[in-house]
């Protein structure tokens, strides 16, 4: 388990019933990593474009890391659950 | 995926933009196929495996949207990246699309080679991180 609070941004292309379902697993992924360690913000890019920039996401569905930093942001694959947890795992095994 | 061949297409009427991403990956293992209108890229997607799609949402006679819902009725899963500014006038377009349901991504308009390198790599390879 990971003591450092992470804060986590999820950037995705509508709310619809799949993403609805992949945020269900990423989270449970996330549980099984960093217990109640972490926030994840879901964003719309479709609501909120301005802040996909402000982030400089360049595609979605992205996750990010803004803490513990260094910021870093995966591209991540809602197709399978195994490429899913890939991505996730390299976006919190990044050297701090 | 890591073994079978990788065929990446790129969909836009704008000839610069075809050859940026041909440019951006033809230092990479990825065969990457371009054409300039919709029609022509739901052909190529009937015609032959593609394993990620680049199409431009902004296009004469056949437009994104067009495209997507012809791509769509062929391969529901195929991965589509619809490449466009995020700002709320572009992204309205889209509407329809998300209304009937159909699956897609979007990529941000301009985009440099290492992130057309990154998202290809991503999606068709393993995932990485970037700053």
């Amino acid at each position: 388990m990971i003591d450092d609070k992470y804060i986590l941004r999820l950037y995705l292309a509508g709310m619809n019933t799949e993403n609805q379902d992949t945020i269900l697993d990423l989270k449970r992924m996330l549980k099984e990593k960093l217990g109640e360690n972490y926030t994840l913000e879901v964003i719309d890019v479709f609501d909120q474009p301005e802040l996909a920039e402000g982030d400089r996401i360049i595609a979605t569905p992205t996750a990010v890391k803004a803490m513990p930093g260094p910021v870093q942001k995966v591209i991540l694959d809602f197709n399978s659950k195994e490429r899913l947890l890939m991505g996730l795992d390299v976006l919190l095994d990044e050297k701090k | 995926m890591s073994d079978e061949e990788k065929n990446i297409l790129v969909i836009d009427d704008e000839e610069a933009v075809r050859r940026s991403f041909e440019l951006a990956l033809e230092d990479t293992d990825y065969n990457v196929t371009t054409v300039d209108g919709g029609a022509k890229g739901v052909q190529e997607v009937e015609s032959k495996s593609y394993q990620l799609v680049f199409l431009d949402l902004k296009m004469p006679e056949m437009n994104g949207v067009k495209t997507l819902q012809g791509i769509r009725k062929l391969y529901p899963k195929l991965p589509v990246y619809i490449v466009t500014a995020f700002h709320k006038e572009f992204l309205t377009e889209l509407e329809d699309v998300r209304k009937e349901g159909l699956q897609f991504q979007l990529l941000r308009k301009p985009i440099g080679n290492v992130e057309i390198q990154a998202l290809a790599q991503s999606v068709l390879d393993k995932p990485m991180s970037f700053g």
